[in-house]
């Protein structure tokens, strides 16, 4: 137990130490892209993290997340542009829209018990149907997508010249999902939603209402999803259907979960820290000329870590340290 | 008084023509060991899934007709998870783990019944697992177990719930005959602990020593009840044990 115990406080030091090093990095990386990646890694990881619930430890894959993204992207624009409305009100305020929605669709699809392939089929067209809905909605601006005016710079509206103070705020909102899913994940949900995963049958049978924490994993991922949706929106200053509401957001955020490694916390953050940064700078490598060609590059990674590391590369990691410390023993 | 811990009253279901249970009522007392008997198809698992309210493949978990009684309340219809939140729990024919959790996990989700404190319900996993046997495979992944294993783990995992009828489906198929005598007389333990138990099995010579009571299935219906000794010498039962002349010999 000693031995435990003195290993915790070694890893909290750890994570410390790791969390001041990436506040710093950009202090002393002071290049336009890098800063940009990394805005995108932060933003992309949050997104895993809050897919992974859903699609992780409750086992129930969603390819129709961006729908809650583009819902907290455009209400936060939305607001801000023709009412005036703080972000940062408009940030709480999507994200609520993207929870009513999410339960508007999740008393159908738990309710009839849609499971496995067909709720992975339900979500793909529940996204396709948000982004054609917001496509062919002129009031939000159609497929043109809509401009958030420019103001002076100030944190009370998100707008800043540098990128800096966006990386903060991104990151800081990392960690505060982080330690949220720390918190469920050793929580009674956390084992629930694992126990539900494994087998929806026996859960019930051992007393879990399976059906009410279903709906809760959904909200909170929906939730979490909607404000990195606003944050995104605040930073690019522009959005459209096809950016917000698109397959590849879905798809993006399943895949960084699943490669980096589901059922962990620490696999969606090596996902995005991979696959970001690969796909950023390869399309700004290749530039307009080679569309396309990031995503044959990210697809020939895909297949590699699928075939030699399914279980995602958080686990080679965890294999790695659990050698460590036999050896330290 | 009423000693009924469950009342069963003309229990019916229909699966298309298939009647998988027709008008079964039977009582199980408190503090007894009663079996549930009969050949491969006669609807004992279904019945099972109907007293629990366990999600059925394709048709409705509820029963055509009739209702289920437990404790005094009228049970039919609820969700299993109320059900084992009122004291019964079951275990399934096939011991089903959840998989890539470890022993100690399985434990825990029965635990969490009672209790939203991870390190109370480790505490009670770890001694509902020492009472099975398996205290020191508790950190093992389930889904490497043994089939005798597999079937502890799902006991213990169901007196995590601290029911007070625990409904076993199956639990002594695919032994060997020394992991039978174990899990036989693991059962006989529980039960002086003064929890009811309700069995579904096949193996006739572990159910029969043990059991105070038993219900016969044939096809769907109820066609003898008794004391063990009162069963084995029903025609009836014979007949749908051993076939037609069988029953004419003896």
């Amino acid at each position: 137990m000693v031995m435990v115990t003195k290993n915790n406080q070694k890893n909290k030091i750890y994570q410390v130490l790791i969390v001041i090093l990436v506040f710093l990095i950009p202090l002393f990386i002071r290049n336009i892209f890098f800063h940009h990646v990394l805005i995108m890694v932060v933003l992309y990881a949050t997104l895993g993290l809050a897919w992974n619930l859903m699609g992780g430890y409750l086992g129930y894959v969603s390819f129709g997340h961006a729908t809650f993204f583009g819902i907290g992207a455009y209400t936060s624009a939305i607001l801000f542009r023709n009412f005036g409305v703080n972000p940062w009100l408009g940030i709480i305020i999507g994200a609520a829209i993207a929870v009513t929605v999410a339960s508007l669709i999740s008393f159908p699809v738990f309710g009839f018990t849609l499971r496995g392939h067909y709720f992975a089929i339900g979500t793909l067209a529940l996204g396709e149907i948000s982004r054609i809905l917001a496509e062919n909605f002129n009031y939000i601006g159609g497929a043109r997508g809509i401009l958030i005016p420019l103001k002076a710079s100030s944190f009370s509206i998100i707008q800043f010249e540098s990128k800096l103070p966006f990386f903060y705020i991104f990151f800081t909102f990392l960690l505060l999902t982080l330690l949220i899913m720390n918190a469920i994940v050793n929580s009674k949900m956390g084992y629930y939603l694992q126990a539900i995963r494994e087998d929806e049958n026996v859960a019930e049978a051992l007393g879990v209402n399976t059906t009410k924490y279903k709906h809760f994993a959904f909200y909170i991922s929906a939730f979490i999803v909607a404000i990195v949706g606003s944050f995104y929106a605040q930073y690019q200053l522009y959005i459209d259907p096809n950016m917000v509401f698109g397959m590849m957001i879905s798809v993006q955020m399943a895949l960084i979960a699943i490669l980096g490694g589901c059922n962990t916390l620490i696999g969606p953050i090596i996902g995005a820290m991979i696959f970001i940064p690969l796909s950023e700078y390869i399309r700004s490598f290749i530039g307009g000329e080679g569309r396309g060609i990031n995503l044959i590059v990210l697809g020939i990674v895909v297949l590699i870590i699928i075939l030699f590391q399914p279980q995602g590369v958080a686990q080679l990691i965890k294999s790695f340290i659990n050698k460590e410390g036999r050896n330290n023993e | 008084m009423n000693n009924a811990l469950l009342e069963v009253h003309n229990v019916t279901k229909r699966f298309g023509g298939l009647t998988a249970n027709k008008d079964i009522s039977f009582n199980i007392s408190k503090g007894q060991i009663t079996g549930l008997i009969g050949p491969n198809g006669a609807g004992k698992t279904t019945l099972f899934n109907l007293i629990t309210g366990t999600a059925i493949e394709g048709y409705s978990r509820l029963p055509d007709e009739g209702h289920v009684i437990f404790k005094g309340n009228n049970i039919t219809g609820l969700k299993p998870n109320s059900i084992c939140k009122q004291g019964m729990v079951r275990t399934f024919q096939n011991s089903r783990c959840l998989d890539s959790m470890t022993a100690l996990g399985n434990v825990m989700i029965g635990a969490l019944v009672r209790t939203s404190l991870i390190n109370d319900a480790k505490k009670k996993a770890v001694k509902y697992l020492e009472t099975v046997g398996l205290k020191d495979k508790r950190n093992i992944i389930s889904s490497n177990f043994t089939v005798a294993d597999k079937k502890k783990l799902e006991i213990a995992r169901a007196l995590a719930t601290e029911p007070e009828l625990l409904l076993l489906d199956e639990p002594m198929s695919g032994l060997t005959p020394l992991e039978l005598k174990e899990e036989v007389n693991l059962i006989k333990d529980i039960n002086q602990k003064g929890i009811t138990i309700f069995i579904i099995e096949h193996v006739m010579e572990a159910l029969m020593p043990i059991a105070d009571y038993i219900i016969v299935l044939d096809s769907g219906e109820k066609i003898a009840s008794g004391t063990p000794k009162e069963v084995v010498k029903n025609p009836k039962v014979i007949k749908a044990y051993m076939g037609v002349d069988y029953a004419i010999i003896s």
